[in-house]
């Protein structure tokens, strides 16, 4: 069918002139909580902990070393480009591989790490949501596709729920090639360290 | 009218504005748009593109249809309660080809939403998505209203294929927009307001489980013409319907049940797959 025919019907469906424009749209309603940072943080625990996810607080970056270096256990990593990562001093860690910038070495290196270690967009702290946007720096095979994803994010992402997300920036998703809201895992385990 | 439904009305009276601005949009994202009549030519469509891209298809254009009837079954069919896969689909070798039916457009940001449970398994070289024309809404900010009421634990949002300097993701993205009688539907005044519907699934046979169900779109669920509302399919009675009322209920165990059972429980019975819930009751749970 021809877009034009399908556009020709509608319009005559709907009683509508090319190029008419509509009415404004109704305005959903977002639910804005004020929450505290402890509230936030109090409610992401239980949420993110009832998907099975595993979340580790930390509050320096030494103790973030310590623990993902606990995590590899001697085994190997892939990590993203994201800057928190390099400033925490984790791309440092032995095992860990980084700085891709060629796809067939890093679907290379993706097949033999267990552990695959990003950052993340934000968090929703009342359904325990991770929101993850896809970029040059933070590729999707090392957020989502191995064994292990470890999150490391800093607490300001917490953000309270979808509708803070929406409210604060609506047009942020198209600066990104795709985003993704990940509430648990079944094929994979999932951490989180909250710095 | 609640607020979905308000939402819902307008767009289906301006759909071709949103159509037109989706289009646009996601254009200029990198992705094509495509608008065909059935499933019948997007198989045909779907089949030449794997030619096309040397991908082989197992089970030719005809597997390929089916697989569209699952991922995005006619209005009437979903009501009806036939069987729907969730989202993600194989039936192209290898990750050549990748098929995932939307669950919502979103015009101004060019997006498709994919919601279900394990959205984004597959990586496929060529993402290809179907959605029904009437799926469009005007703004992301609208998904603060109808994200809660659909179910999975795992969310896209697709806003074109991999960009310059991204290392994976689709290299190209397309958007099959399916008419499918749906102009027909909106051109009657009675069923242009079926196409309200967001596939929450709450209205199937046997998901009400005994309770009133409220359309979150404002539907009349109880005046949908007879021929929507057949119960849960004749031929099967006895212990396998009160297996699937039991299993129904528990959308957990109807994932943990395998692969091969679960196309068995569709295919040779007949019955309908339950919606996922957790994540939607997660979702809204934070609206109360
Ligand atoms: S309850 Fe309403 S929106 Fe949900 S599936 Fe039924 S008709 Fe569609």
């Amino acid at each position: 069918m021809s877009r034009d025919a399908l556009f020709e019907s509608l319009r005559l469906a709907l009683g509508r002139k090319k190029f008419q424009k509509p009415s404004t749209p109704p305005e959903p309603l977002l639910l804005n909580r004020n929450w505290t940072l402890e509230q936030r943080l109090e409610r992401f625990r239980e949420a993110f902990a009832a998907q099975g996810g595993m979340l580790h607080e930390v509050s320096s970056a030494e103790q973030a070393q310590a623990l993902v270096a606990e995590l590899l256990a001697g085994g190997e990593a892939v990590a993203s480009g994201a800057p928190l990562l390099a400033e925490l001093g984790i791309l440092a860690l032995a095992g860990v591989q980084s700085g891709f910038t060629d796809a067939e070495l890093l679907r290379n290196a993706c097949r033999t790490a267990r552990i695959g270690i990003s950052s993340c967009h934000c968090l929703l702290a009342e359904s325990g949501t991770v929101v993850l946007r896809f970029t040059p720096e933070e590729p999707r095979s090392i957020a989502l596709g191995l064994p292990l994803s470890l999150i490391i994010v800093s607490r300001r992402k917490l953000l309270t729920n979808l509708d803070e997300l929406l409210g604060l920036n609506p047009r942020s998703f198209e600066s990104a090639s795709e985003t993704a809201m990940v509430n648990g895992s079944e094929s994979s385990e999932i951490h989180l360290i909250l710095v | 009218m609640t607020k979905p439904a308000e939402i819902r009305a307008h767009v289906l009276a301006n759909l071709d504005h949103y159509l037109a601005e989706l289009e646009k949009q996601l254009t200029g994202q990198g992705g094509t748009v495509v608008y065909l009549r059935s499933a019948d030519e997007a198989a045909d469509y779907i089949e030449l593109l794997a030619r096309e891209r040397e991908v082989r298809v197992t089970g030719g254009a005809e597997g390929i249809r089916r697989q569209i009837e699952q991922l995005e079954p006619r209005l009437e069919d979903y009501l009806k309660g036939e069987p729907c896969v969730a989202v993600e689909s194989v039936a192209i070798e290898g990750s050549g080809i990748g098929l995932a039916g939307a669950a919502f457009l979103i015009a101004d940001a060019g997006a498709i939403c994919l919601a279900g449970e394990r959205t984004g398994a597959a990586r496929p070289r060529v993402q290809v998505v179907l959605a029904g024309i009437e799926k469009v809404l005007p703004r992301m900010r609208d998904m603060a209203v109808f994200l809660p009421l659909v179910g999975g634990s795992d969310v896209r949002f697709l806003t074109g294929p991999r960009r310059a300097g991204e290392l994976d993701g689709p290299e190209e993205l397309y958007l099959i927009l399916l008419d499918g009688g749906r102009s027909e539907l909106l051109a009657n005044q009675e069923k242009r307001d079926l196409l309200r519907c967001v596939r929450c699934g709450d209205c199937l046979p046997g998901q009400a489980g005994g309770r009133a169900v409220t359309c979150p779109v404002a539907i009349d669920i109880e005046s949908l013409p007879l021929l929507l509302r057949e119960e849960a399919p004749a031929e099967v009675s006895g212990w396998k319907f009160r297996l699937w009322g039991f299993v129904m209920g528990r959308p957990r165990l109807y994932e943990f049940a395998g692969q091969m059972l679960r196309a068995f429980w569709r295919e040779q019975w007949g019955l309908p797959a339950p919606a996922a819930k957790t994540f939607r009751q997660l979702w809204r749970e934070g609206k109360k």
